[in-house]
């Protein structure tokens, strides 16, 4: 099985290039059942990671781009009256998919987003009294321009958790851009792609990624960043269970996707930053981003003992 | 626009509580245009702190401090030093309000309470100002503690009852270090009493300066008394003597001061000599005194003292000297001898003590002439004049002005009353025109005994002149007090008693007079108030004197080396007990792979030891960087690490390989010059 998902990560890179580390880690956010948030400038191939990863896995898609204007009944569906057979008929919204990218999510009214952040927890929709069961599996990758940017309803912090990590792309490296100048737009080549990794596939690889071990070493580990992060006088509140719980399985899928069937402390240090960089939150008057208030923590404390 | 840093209210309101609190002690010490300068300042904060008002402009700020110098330039002319250095930190201190900026400002606001704080001692030290600055000490230490919160914490109450706890913690630390740690003297000590004046007795006396010290109430000095106290009537507390007359007023000469008794005392047995040349069958009375600030040099003593502490020095006349003026209460330990003694005078000596001015009070003079064709001998001479004084005179704090010249002739044969001065400085001048040498001595007379801790206090108003003259048949000088028989009583009952119906008996001090003297009980409340404090000065303010010798008991010898134990030893426990703690918490149960890793960071130094926060993998990593050859064997440690730890392999080989290849890796890292890891590996 991790043949498939190393073809499916070299399927990935050949429409994103040089982004094989984000790639990886969509990949181990998907494989945890978790969704996925993606910040970044526009332009930066956050459609594409999501379309590709969609097209690998085999899943529908669907792509809904969000606007200020956008109402609730936009995403879930609305029942509509058929005068033909004389009663309500549900036209299923687009988040009846298996893989949707809800693109620009803190655009929207938050009204509009806690639609989506609902039925991304429950995986159902209720509507009129009645409760309409999502497709399974049901992803979400949402992306989300960086919140200084003007015309932003930013996701408050109870919304960002349902989100198992969030990543950035950044910029391509030079030899990456290079390609990508030389080859033209790979997004093309998105319509051609075939799927590698079957749902049941997916599914069978999602229960061996649970089965990977984790020792109590390990434990201590995460015990101890824990700690650390509700002690710190830098931290305004710490990682929560929830938060601790999803490291943990993101590691297990991390550990899985790198080829072990162990987890060690590297792959607790690589994910720290994408599952718990938008759950904490630094003090007050300490002018640290997440990522560097996520570095500051591992540095303090020991691996070992 | 950068960020104004604001207080939370709490904190406001206890800086506010602070600086007021702070400048209290000093409302009667520095002008009094720095207080409204101080309100002006608080004042000012508060508009800005509401946001009505922006902080002054700095020519404004700049312009106010040039006027505040320059009022304390010209508050020099009549306050010491010490008032307008204290005034300029106090100006700096309120205006300071007025730039706050940042937390740094409210800090050295705060930190300049504390020095404030400590200043007041310089001038109170009084047991309810211990106290006031104690509360100040809670106080400000609450405001610092609010500075340091976020700003949303308001909790009023709070920070104060922190701060109240964490000085209770500290006592037992503050007494430690009040019982043993040796008191320092000053490294340079500022005269901060110039322009200060002091109730007592100066070094010329003019009848009617005694009258001026029975309007004050203030205490002169306190005795305790080892022994039984001496009877009330023998209780002649001798200050300085007066030698020399210009007519009107006495005077202690130079020369008397320049004499100094050390000649007696660096004879091989001085204080047996001294004792023998005393009138036998006198009791020696040993005794402590606690004597306030004179701004004179010297010290009381009753009678003759006889064995005294070394930085004093027994001047020709018998009474103490030191060095210095007395600015601060001090506590001495004396012996003293009630009566005559004996000493012989040479004829320089005996000239001194005859000195007259040429003319004036004639009529004295002629008199003296009289009694000494009538009488045979001194004695009769002293009897006589005694007699004359008895029978004619009257004894008053009120006697009527006497002129400039011939002021005693005035005084023996027109007003014929007056009190001690008069009778003492007459009763000389009568002697000394007799040919019999002698001198006006002033002290004090009597004084209160404190049922409570039998303390004797001895208050302005007792002050005394009496006279001695020099017998040239015993070779003795002797005591003889005029006053003793114009007013029998003054040496019988307290001075308070005998000048109770006298109106300006305490003039200067109406409580005194009327309310606390009449009532029994709150003469008990003061008595017990004045034993409180009396042993406040003896254990707290002077308790260097006491702990030396605690010291010394404690440490057989008091060397440098012994004070250095003696401050290192509890030092060096506490820090060893914390030391101990800490390793306990690192020293989580060690098995074989953690300490054969403990080892390896061991030989490999600071520089190259695993950092906290890197995995063993990563250290493995540059630890091959840094020393190339051994890449394999580290490669194989960290895969054997990895399986032991995170894998869980139970093989118990695993652990034994991976110690083994520590303890052969390690002599070739030591040998080993690593690369430095943090240039980039080419």
């Amino acid at each position: 099985m991790r043949d498939q998902i190393e073809a499916a990560i070299k399927e990935v890179s050949s429409v994103l290039y040089g982004k094989e580390e984000a790639i990886k880690l969509a990949l181990t956010c998907l494989l945890s059942q978790g969704h996925l948030l993606i910040e970044d400038l526009p332009g930066m191939g956050k459609t594409t990671l999501a379309h590709a990863l969609a097209k690998v896995l085999g899943l529908d898609y669907q792509r809904l781009q969000f606007t200020s204007d956008m109402l609730p009944a936009d995403i879930l569906g609305v029942s509509i009256f058929d005068p033909a057979q004389n009663r309500f008929e549900f036209h299923p919204g687009p988040v009846f998919t298996q893989l949707l990218l809800a693109d620009e999510v803190n655009r929207t009214t938050p009204k509009t987003q806690s639609a989506l952040l609902e039925a991304m927890e429950e995986g159902r929709v209720s509507l009129d009294g009645q409760t309409h069961q999502l497709p399974a599996p049901f992803f979400v990758i949402a992306t989300q321009n960086p919140i200084t940017q003007q015309g932003t309803f930013p996701l408050p912090e109870s919304q960002l958790d349902r989100f198992l990590m969030r990543i950035e792309l950044g910029y391509p490296d030079v030899q990456a851009e290079r390609e990508l100048l030389k080859g033209g737009d790979p997004r093309q080549r998105l319509e051609t792609m075939a799927a590698v990794i079957s749902p049941a596939q997916l599914q069978a690889i999602s229960q061996a990624c649970a089965a990977v071990k984790v020792s109590d070493s390990l434990l201590d580990y995460l015990q101890r960043l824990i700690a650390h992060s509700r002690q710190a006088p830098e931290f305004s509140f710490g990682i929560s269970p929830r938060g601790a719980l999803a490291l943990l399985r993101a590691c297990r899928s991390w550990a899985y996707i790198q080829g072990r069937d162990y987890v060690i402390p590297e792959d607790l240090q690589q994910l720290l930053g994408p599952v718990t960089g938008h759950r904490l939150r630094a003090a007050e008057d300490i002018g640290l981003t997440a990522n560097g208030l996520v570095q500051q923590l591992l540095s303090r404390v020991d691996v070992v003992a | 626009m950068k960020p104004l840093f604001q207080l939370a209210r709490s904190s406001m309101i206890w800086l506010l509580v602070s600086i007021l609190m702070v400048m209290a002690p000093y409302i009667s010490i520095v002008p009094s245009w720095l207080f409204v300068l101080a309100l002006l300042a608080v004042g000012w904060r508060l508009m800005v702190y509401r946001g009505r008002w922006s902080f002054p402009h700095w020519g404004v700020r700049v312009g106010v401090m040039l006027l505040v110098l320059a009022g304390l330039v010209a508050e020099l002319r009549h306050s010491s030093v010490m008032v307008v250095t204290v005034g300029l930190l106090i100006a700096a201190f309120v205006l300071k309000l007025t730039e706050m900026y940042r937390r740094r400002d409210a800090l050295v606001i705060l930190y300049v309470a504390f020095l404030l704080i400590v200043c007041s001692f310089l001038f109170y030290q009084s047991i309810p100002m211990a106290l006031y600055s104690l509360l100040s000490l809670i106080v400000v230490t609450a405001c610092l503690n609010t500075v340091y919160r976020s700003q949303q914490n308001n909790d009023i109450w709070r920070p104060l009852k922190r701060s109240a706890v964490l000085y209770m913690q500290a006592l037992p630390m503050m007494l430690i270090l009040f019982l043993i740690f040796p008191r320092i003297g000053p490294l340079w000590q500022v005269d901060m009493n110039s322009g200060q004046s002091f109730t007592g007795l100066s070094d010329s006396m003019s009848p009617g300066d005694v009258s001026r010290l029975t309007r004050s109430a203030e205490i002169a000095f306190r005795a305790r008394f080892d022994d039984p106290l001496p009877p009330e009537n023998r209780r002649y507390w001798r200050g300085l003597t007066y030698d020399q007359f210009d007519g009107r007023a006495w005077r202690r000469s130079d020369v008397l001061v320049a004499q100094s008794r050390a000649a007696v005392k660096s004879k091989p047995k001085p204080q047996q000599t001294v004792l023998g040349d005393l009138a036998p069958n006198s009791q020696t009375y040993h005794y402590q005194v606690v004597m306030e600030p004179t701004g004179q040099r010297w010290r009381y003593g009753l009678d003759t003292p006889l064995r005294y502490p070394a930085k004093f020095r027994q001047i020709e006349d018998w009474t103490l000297q030191e060095a210095q003026p007395l600015m601060q209460r001090t506590q001495y330990s004396l012996a003293s001898r009630i009566g005559a003694v004996r000493e012989a005078l040479s004829t320089a000596q005996i000239d001194h003590y005859l000195q007259l001015p040429s003319t004036g009070n004639a009529k004295a003079r002629q008199l003296a002439q009289r009694w000494v064709a009538e009488q045979s001998d001194i004695k009769g001479f002293t009897a006589q004049m005694m007699s004359f004084f008895a029978r004619d005179f009257r004894y008053t704090l009120e006697p009527p002005l006497l002129q400039q010249n011939d002021s005693i002739d005035q005084f023996l044969f027109q007003s014929q009353q007056g009190f001690c001065g008069h009778f003492a400085s007459a009763g000389v001048l009568l002697l000394r025109a007799a040919g019999i040498p002698a001198r006006v001595v002033g002290g004090y007379l009597g004084g209160e005994m404190n049922p409570v801790d039998g303390v004797l206090t001895v208050r302005q108003y007792e002050a005394h002149a009496w006279l001695e003259y020099w017998d040239k048949e015993d070779l003795s000088w002797h005591r003889l007090d005029p006053t003793s028989v114009v007013a029998p009583l003054r040496l019988e009952q307290s001075a308070a008693q005998l000048f109770s119906n006298e109106p300006s008996f305490l003039a200067d001090s109406m409580l005194m007079r009327n309310g606390f003297l009449s009532g029994a009980f709150l003469k008990q409340l003061r008595q017990r108030y004045e034993a409180i404090n009396y042993d406040w000065h003896r254990w707290v303010l002077n308790f260097h004197e006491r702990q030396s010798g605690l010291l010394q008991r404690w440490l057989g010898d008091i060397s440098v080396v012994n004070l250095l134990l003696m401050i290192m030893l509890p030092g060096a426990l506490v820090l060893s007990l914390v030391a101990v703690s800490l390793l306990r918490r690192r020293g989580a149960p060690k098995d074989d792979v953690m300490k054969a890793l403990a080892q390896l960071d061991r030989c490999l130094g600071p520089k190259q030891q695993r950092r906290p926060g890197e995995t063993v993998g990563q250290f493995f990593d540059r630890l091959s960087l840094a020393f190339p050859t051994l890449t394999e064997e580290f490669e194989t440690l960290s895969r054997c690490y990895e399986q032991i730890r995170y894998a869980e392999d139970l093989n118990p080989e695993l652990p034994q390989q991976f110690k083994a290849i520590i303890v052969r890796c390690c002599p070739l890292i030591l040998k080993a010059s690593p690369i430095d890891a943090a240039r980039p590996a080419l």
